[in-house]
């Protein structure tokens, strides 16, 4: 029998108005598991996680913590907690007092509060700033703060909203690291709404990808950046080049005449003969060869431009149809220069067909 | 921005000047020896000593400060239920009437509040007094402590009361020790306000009172129709240097809070 | 929220100031304009209970159905309180239009001041409102009677000859008002140019604008949400003002407040009184519902 789920949603509908924020949304989240709700803004995700703190109440479905039915439970009475996205801190209390906030509502006595909350201190590298107030802090200290403060209570799920989004680039890219190394510590499940690709995909143990209140895909962050199931979720993680076409399946091979020319790709199943089909194939699964090599999966173009990125270039090629296609190579490559005929080339692995 | 620094300067002066000039003379003058309020004859405090003799004018004094405490306290109590009843109740059956009776007191001239207050009165016929005022008071002055309590509770960052309800504090922890708190200036500053008008108010308190509850500005006025006086002079310093203080104290107060 | 629901605790949060408001404001303007209308049953002496509680509704329907509109006729038919609103809302009207002029340079020097000056300045420039309005206006009649400091200075520098004539006028309460009510327009008119981007100033120099062009195209039309509420937190008390026509204006100094401040405690005519009330209020009711409106939209509900 598999684990009760730490937070379920079942079902779950949320309208505000005319506007359906969240349309019958299910997700299970095991126990420990670091999960990341993405999507662009308005897609509903911090509807969804404001549903598991208590703050809306769905229209329709469920949402069960710890296999219980939390739905009509008031926030202050579900044993999870929240990292909000202005982290929230309050202005009149100290960083040890912003701690100990919760513990206190918990009734918890007053040696146990202060052994908890200089365990918080330490676990988010706060000492010294316990008697600060929160404008006294920088930008990562507060983020730092309210996290120490969501997690004093011991919860078995976190919720965050936007944790790194008020952080500067190198801050968060370290802070990253930080919130994986607490959540393994602490064997909580983190639940994290964002709408940075990169964050969700270097921190999450699997990502929902969210669209109009719908989900459009969960899966390992693997999964999602290689085996994107739709157009969208292709396109929204990462670059990454789409050629469309009609296309012949035989066996395990699907042939796609595309206005590039022929592309072969190891087809699902359910791809249809002679029907249209969407092929999408990442820069860094191309290659630029010199020009003139033919064959399936060998498109000639002119490069057009390109952009260095440190440890490899992405070349804009001008295609056949006169699309551009983004093809990523290595900087220790020498570089063609715009205006070179060039083949574009990958192999039939690095293809990936779309549902939509 | 160093060509546009003189004509600043100049309006700076000039505004100031027009603002303050007739509060000065005004104290300059309560210390004139003359009866004379505009000749100059030399300083004495003699007005000042005369003005406490006056048991009418330090009775009525005290009718006011009374007045204006007890009413400011119903007051900011109204004008806090007020202020979260529009910021925090969403949408309710006749809201609208209800903002309109917050806002409408804020402008409507003061004659007709004071003239429909007292036909309700005598309506009812309830006896005209002290508590009369007090009631007048404390309504046209709880939409003043409405409104400046309403804006701070607009500022406020809602995610403060979420965060406290998430961290397991419930409906009444979270008032008391967040709301609260952030609520406490403005709260104070509405009480202030609260005091401060109804112990500057005229039109209001000549239409609620009665026999034996003749407030300061009531008397003041009376006198005053009668011609400039220095004595009042000497009544009217004391009463800006009491406002001065506290204005003073204040922003010490909410200076210090803020650092 | 569900609309028109309110759960316990809510419900008597709103009902304790809806019902002292109900009491103390929507019951006597229902009152006055009720006995706007019913001239026959006011006219005893005043201190007689229109209504008593024992009389029971059916009484005061009746009462109510007496409608007799002359006090509204006596009005028409009466100048002087036809040439009170006029004269009210032009003094009012002047009196504003003159605080503008003035308010605005001085908001915004105070908000092109060095920003830790800003907040002392404007401070500065509302005190004045936390001191006795009475007495502010009683300032005034030492510096504008005909011995007063004002003529005093003028002969001095040799600018007059004879002290001129402005205690007592309507130039007077004109003045009156202004200073009384600048703080008001002050305000909110800082307030608005303190918000503005300077990088919009800036912007508009960049793109070839003189300040002069800056300060038309830019920084007024910006700043115009401020104008209109000064002005209407100015306008509509001026109106009603009694204080300062009374202090300092003269015999023919006529505005409504005074006017029916008159009616009701000299005259004893109660009903046009509240008549003249009731279409003062009629008149006012377009800029304080404007006023109301952009209160409450500007707090954000």
């Amino acid at each position: 029998m598999p684990q009760t789920p730490i937070l379920q949603f079942e079902q779950v509908s949320k309208r505000f108005g005319a506007t359906v924020a969240v349309d019958g949304v299910s997700i299970e989240i095991a126990p420990g598991e670091f999960f990341a709700l993405l999507g662009p803004s308005g897609c509903g995700k911090t509807t969804l996680m404001r549903m598991a703190a208590g703050f809306e109440r769905p229209d329709e479905g469920r949402v069960l913590i710890d296999g219980a039915d939390a739905t009509d439970v008031p926030p202050h009475r579900r044993p999870v907690n929240m990292m909000f996205q202005s982290y929230a801190l309050f202005p009149h209390m100290s960083v040890a007092d912003n701690i100990a906030f919760g513990l206190k509502a918990a009734g918890l006595a007053r040696d146990a509060i202060g052994a908890r909350v200089a365990e918080m201190v330490r676990l988010a590298q706060l000492q010294g700033l316990e008697k600060r107030k929160p404008h006294q802090l920088s930008g990562g200290q507060k983020q730092r703060a309210a996290l120490a403060r969501a997690l004093a209570r011991g919860t078995k799920l976190l919720l965050l909203d936007e944790p790194l989004g008020a952080l500067d680039r190198k801050l968060r890219e370290e802070t990253q690291f930080e919130l994986m190394d607490i959540q393994k510590r602490l064997g909580a499940a983190f639940v994290v709404v964002t709408h940075d690709q990169d964050e969700a995909m270097s921190m999450a143990d699997r990502i929902a990808v969210m669209r109009a209140g719908q989900i459009e895909q969960i899966g390992s962050p693997v999964e999602i950046y290689e085996r994107p199931r739709s157009r969208y979720v292709a396109e929204f993680i990462g670059e990454i080049n789409i050629f469309e076409g009609v296309a012949t399946s035989s066996g395990d091979a699907l042939r796609l005449e595309s206005s590039e020319g022929p592309i072969e790709a190891h087809a699902p199943l359910h791809v249809a003969n002679r029907t249209a089909a969407t092929v999408a194939v990442r820069p860094e699964r191309m290659r630029l060869a010199p020009a003139g090599e033919a064959g399936a999966n060998r498109l000639a173009g002119v490069v057009h431009d390109f952009a260095y990125r440190g440890d490899h270039r992405i070349f804009r090629v001008r295609l056949k149809s006169g699309a551009l296609a983004r093809v990523a190579a290595p900087s220790a490559l020498p570089a063609p220069q715009p205006g070179e005929a060039v083949t574009v080339a990958f192999d039939p692995d690095a293809c990936v067909v779309l549902d939509a | 921005m160093t060509a546009a620094r003189l004509p600043r300067l100049a309006t700076l002066a000039f505004g100031f000047a027009f603002l303050y000039a007739p509060i000065v003379l005004l104290v300059i003058y309560s210390f004139n020896a003359s009866k004379l309020v505009t000749v100059w004859a030399g300083f004495s405090t003699q007005w000042y000593a005369s003005l406490f003799s006056n048991a009418q004018l330090v009775a009525s004094a005290k009718i006011s400060l009374q007045i204006a405490a007890i009413s400011a306290c119903i007051a900011t109590f109204n004008g806090t239920l007020a202020a979260f009843a529009l910021e925090r109740f969403g949408a309710f059956r006749t809201r609208t009437l209800f903002v309109g009776s917050i806002y409408a007191p804020l402008v409507i001239p003061e004659v007709i509040l004071g003239l429909s207050l007292l036909l309700i009165f005598v309506a009812f016929g309830i006896s005209r007094g002290f508590w009369t005022i007090v009631a007048g008071h404390a309504t046209f002055t709880m939409c003043f402590a409405a409104v400046v309590i309403r804006a701070r509770l607009a500022g406020m960052d809602r995610s403060l009361e979420e965060a406290a309800m998430d961290l397991g504090a419930g409906p009444v922890t979270t008032f008391l020790r967040i709301v609260l708190p952030q609520l406490t200036p403005a709260l104070v500053s509405a009480w202030m306000l609260a005091f401060i008008l109804s112990l500057d108010d005229l039109v209001i308190a000549s239409f609620t009172s009665g026999p034996g509850s003749t407030t300061l500005p009531m008397r003041i006025y009376s006198q005053v129709r009668l011609g400039v006086t220095p004595e009042i002079n000497a009544m009217s310093s004391l009463l800006l240097a009491a406002v001065g203080l506290a204005l003073l104290v204040s922003s010490v107060l909410s200076r210090k809070r803020a650092s | 929220m569900r609309r028109g629901a309110l759960s316990g605790g809510r419900l008597w949060a709103l009902l304790v100031p809806y019902g002292w408001l109900a009491l103390f404001f929507l019951a006597p303007l229902a009152l006055v304009a009720k006995i706007s209308l019913s001239k026959s049953i006011i006219a005893q002496p005043p201190y007689e209970p229109v209504f008593n509680l024992s009389d029971g509704v059916g009484a005061w329907l009746e009462q109510a159905q007496k409608f007799a509109l002359t006090a509204y006729r006596g009005l028409g038919d009466d100048p002087l309180y036809l040439e009170s609103y006029l004269s009210s809302l032009a003094i009012a009207g002047v009196s504003t239009a003159l605080a503008l002029v003035i308010a605005y340079p001085l908001a915004l020097a105070i908000a092109r001041s060095d920003p830790r000056r800003r907040s002392m300045l404007i401070a500065l420039a509302v005190a004045p409102f936390w001191t006795s309005f009475l007495i502010r206006v009683y300032a005034w009649i030492a510096i504008l009677k005909d011995e007063g400091f004002l003529n005093l200075a003028l002969m001095k520098i040799g600018l007059i000859d004879t002290p001129l004539t402005i205690y007592a006028t309507n130039v007077a309460v004109v003045i009156g008002i202004v200073y009384s009510y600048l703080p008001f327009v002050v305000l909110p008119i800082y307030n608005s140019l303190e918000k503005q981007d300077a990088s919009l100033r800036e912007a508009a120099a960049d793109l070839g604008a003189g300040p002069l062009a800056t300060f038309w195209k830019v920084t007024l039309p910006l700043s115009l949400p401020g104008v209109i509420a000064g002005a209407l937190l100015m306008f509509i008390p001026a109106v009603g003002e009694f204080v300062i026509p009374d202090l300092l204006g003269g015999s023919d100094t006529i505005m409504i407040g005074r006017t029916m401040w008159n009616d009701f405690f000299e005259n004893r005519d109660w009903p046009a009184a509240s008549a003249g009330a009731i279409v003062l209020l009629a008149l006012l009711v377009g800029p304080i519902v404007w006023f109301e409106r952009r209160q409450s939209k500007g707090q954000g509900a």
